[in-house]
């Protein structure tokens, strides 16, 4: 039992690694927002922290009797990396169109601008 | 050499007649960057004869400042001063900041309220505002060994190398501080220059008590994003 608990513990911290080191390659290569990154990885540092503390959270620590502990937490972090995994791709998309609007924008501005002092010219 | 002012303007239409009119005395060049206001800034802006670069959304302070940067790498400046449109900083005191870039002793000064040997006595800061800048300068000694003693001042001059670097990148939100540890990174040097500045004519402060409070939290987050990422930017 103690060495089935172990095997899933470790999984589900792999795979919470794993997504951490996802989001910190997206904030180093410029595809996300810090502000948004930091977010993130307060989140994925918390789940971290769950999943290795599980055995005294009362959460996991009420189906105990049961004898499903494991499979309620191999649930609980495939289902918070997949979510976590969406929002972020969803989170590049909107950091990259963020920053193209403000692109275009700032243009906008400079092209009235110019366009308004060669009227003004002629 | 050739001079420009970037004036930032959102909501600015009491404060502004009287800083446009301070800036047509100095005969300067000037552009003011409107950040879709709800008011008569353009109208204001227009109405003084300087040309006005009116983004259709608010891009917040960094994205305005940057838009004056682009404009002034354009046209040709030489060097590019941030004045804010509340009225706080005087352009008659140009020169004072301008001075160091023209020596080639610097390539960003900051007109600073606090500096030791010439304290402005007569500027009253309100207490968040205090608070959120002793703030980033410790936080800025800290990541970069810089030590500043008005971090927040918006009253800058950069030469033509320094804004045409901010011109591809500038921080969004509460810009100062981080754009002071992105110039140091990128090895240009910041000096302090004594200055007095007003408190603002008219209008309302962006910087709001609730705004305070999230200061703290939104500079190390910029400063992270800053020191941990390469140097490239977003969407290319």
């Amino acid at each position: 039992m103690m060495a089935s608990s172990f095997t899933v513990q470790s999984v589900c911290l792999g795979v919470l690694a794993l997504l951490l080191v996802y989001t910190l390659w997206l904030m180093r290569s410029g595809r996300l927002n810090a502000h948004v990154t930091v977010r993130w990885i307060l989140a994925e540092g918390a789940a971290l922290l769950a999943v290795t503390l599980w055995q005294w959270l009362p959460l996991f620590g009420f189906t105990s009797t049961l004898g499903d502990r494991e499979l309620l937490m191999i649930l609980a972090v495939v289902f918070f990396a997949l979510i976590a995994f969406l929002i972020l791709d969803s989170l590049v998309r909107i950091s990259t169109h963020t920053h193209q609007i403000k692109l275009l924008t700032q243009e906008l501005a400079l092209l009235r601008e110019r366009s308004e002092s060669n009227t003004d010219r002629h | 050499m050739k001079v420009l002012l970037i004036i930032p303007a959102h909501n600015e239409e009491l404060s502004l007649p009287g800083l446009l009119e301070e800036v047509r005395r100095i005969g300067c060049d000037a552009v003011v960057v409107n950040g879709a206001s709800s008011d008569a800034t353009e109208q204001v802006a227009k109405a003084a004869g300087l040309p006005v670069l009116s983004l259709p959304v608010n891009l917040g302070i960094g994205g305005g400042i940057q838009t004056g940067f682009v404009y002034a790498l354009r046209n040709g400046y030489d060097v590019a001063v941030q004045v804010d449109g509340d009225g706080q900083h005087d352009p008659g005191q140009l020169n004072i900041i301008i001075a160091p870039i023209a020596a080639g002793e610097a390539d960003c000064v900051i007109g600073s309220r606090y500096l030791p040997e010439a304290p402005d006595t007569g500027y009253k800061t309100p207490f968040a505002r205090r608070m959120g800048m002793y703030f980033s300068t410790g936080i800025l000694y800290l990541a970069t060994g810089l030590h500043i003693n008005d971090t927040t001042s918006g009253f800058r001059a950069l030469n033509r190398a320094a804004f045409s670097y901010f011109a591809t990148q500038y921080p969004v939100d509460h810009p100062e501080a981080e754009s002071l540890l992105l110039l140091h990174q990128a090895n240009f040097r910041i000096l302090e220059r004594p200055v007095k500045m007003r408190c603002r004519s008219g209008g309302q402060s962006l910087f709001t008590f609730f705004r305070a409070l999230l200061y703290p939290l939104r500079v190390i987050v910029g400063f992270m994003g800053i020191l941990y990422k390469t140097p490239r930017r977003i969407g290319t």
